[in-house]
């Protein structure tokens, strides 16, 4: 059987690796980023409806992901407020400090600021043009180019020269 | 020639085209510094996608496939169709007399491979979601309310009817899902007819000891079960309404 449904069903499912990457890049954790996928996909399936079917199948999805996300931040700062901000606070204080081109990837990734971590995710890890991921993020092309280049800027200095590639 | 960063960037980023982007590819041959840069940004993205690239070739675990599945209840769940219950009635017979009994046929009809207790209450109870009317079963209370009024996706955390996916089915009537939250999930498909909303299917899940109270829930809150989609394949014309559609005609009073 190849309903609309069934079609749309195997796309999702098709799409799943490239989300699960887009889910760990924002939180740098293997069983965090799964947990945030499933929540964003409990979510896409309960308002398919929302989905256009002239726009990207692989936007949208990436779009809710990124609101989940958001949200589990948003929930997680209020928790950090109540017990552990301050070291928090430190910890990235730490990062920054011995920002000399030692820095793994992902340590890297997690001292940018998340608007830039977002817009480096998906232009420069997942591969989609400025357009769409100006739109995933929700503002204009020009602040994401902008964000992107303050986020290379940042992940140059703290990797330091791009030779061991 | 001076090439801006975010132009070179847009370049290495695959965003430059035709005359812009030779003109930058000619500076670059020219000049061992830009081309430097290039390389630099080049490898800045390899790295990325290399501390990410792992992950596509993981196997995806089965709870994320799971949840990708358009209304997998864990449950096996069955569709009942109304029309052909209605059909089966009117064999036998019309008359007014016989209301009642057939009132109780339906009925008994409806709740096979359902879980009984729930919709003969929800049927009956003093101010139930449905009635049957002429041999149809109409929505009423708390579901006529929802399937006038909610938009979907808007619905409070708490509320009993969930309204899922609304369309057009092919007869031109405006036809909608819901999902009934309580003690056990229902799901169902109400279409517009002569100012009514009709209920034409509806699902049940196996109770809670086949399935487990959580996924019961998950199934009344979120995916529509498989023989439902089915149900609305049959009868869709064209796509499910996006927001604004649905908006528009919730306030066209669907019609």
């Amino acid at each position: 059987m190849s309903s609309p449904a069934d079609l749309l069903q195997s796309r999702i499912i098709e799409l799943l690796p490239k989300l699960r990457r887009f889910a760990r890049s924002l939180t740098r954790n293997a069983h965090d980023a799964d947990d945030l996928l499933q929540g964003a996909l409990e979510r896409a399936l309960t308002h398919l409806e929302q989905w256009q079917s002239d726009t990207r199948l692989d936007s949208w999805l990436y779009t809710i992901v990124k609101h989940a996300w958001i949200d589990e931040l948003r929930s997680r700062a209020r928790r950090e407020r109540t017990f552990e901000g301050a070291e928090q606070a430190e910890a990235v204080a730490d990062h920054r400090g011995d920002a000399s081109g030692t820095l793994s990837v992902d340590q890297a990734l997690a001292c940018l600021p998340e608007d830039q971590r977002l817009a480096v995710a998906l232009v420069l890890i997942e591969g989609l043009p400025y357009k769409e991921a100006a739109q995933i993020i929700g503002v204009p092309m020009g602040t994401l180019t902008s964000r992107l280049a303050r986020g290379r800027q940042a992940l140059q200095q703290l990797l330091g020269p791009g030779d061991s590639a | 020639m001076i090439i801006p960063d975010e132009i070179l960037a847009a370049y290495v980023d695959g965003e430059l085209e035709g005359t812009e982007r030779a003109r930058v590819e000619q500076a670059i041959a020219q000049d061992t510094q830009l081309a430097q840069r290039v390389a630099q940004q080049r490898a800045l993205r390899g790295r990325l996608r290399d501390a990410f690239d792992g992950v596509l070739q993981e196997a995806v675990p089965q709870r994320l496939a799971q949840a990708a599945k358009l209304g997998a209840p864990s449950g096996p769940a069955q569709v009942i169709d109304l029309a052909r219950v209605r059909a089966q009635r009117t064999r036998r017979g019309n008359g007014q007399r016989q209301m009642k009994v057939r009132r109780y046929s339906i009925a008994a009809s409806l709740v096979v491979g359902l879980v009984v207790g729930v919709l003969i209450q929800r049927l009956s109870a003093p101010g139930a979601l449905t009635e049957f009317h002429d041999g149809s079963l109409l929505a009423r209370g708390a579901l006529a309310r929802e399937l006038n009024e909610q938009l979907a996706g808007s619905a409070p955390s708490g509320v009993q009817v969930r309204i899922g996916l609304t369309f057009r089915a092919r007869s031109g009537s405006y036809c909608r899902t819901f999902a009934l939250s309580g003690s056990r999930s229902l799901a169902g498909m109400a279409c517009r007819e002569q100012e009514q909303w009709q209920v034409l299917n509806l699902v049940g899940a196996e109770g809670p000891g086949a399935t487990g109270n959580g996924q019961n829930l998950r199934m009344a809150a979120s995916n529509l079960p498989p023989a439902l989609l089915q149900a609305v394949n049959e009868r869709i014309s064209g796509e499910p309404l996006n927001a604004a559609a649905e908006a528009k005609a919730r306030s066209n009073g669907w019609h």
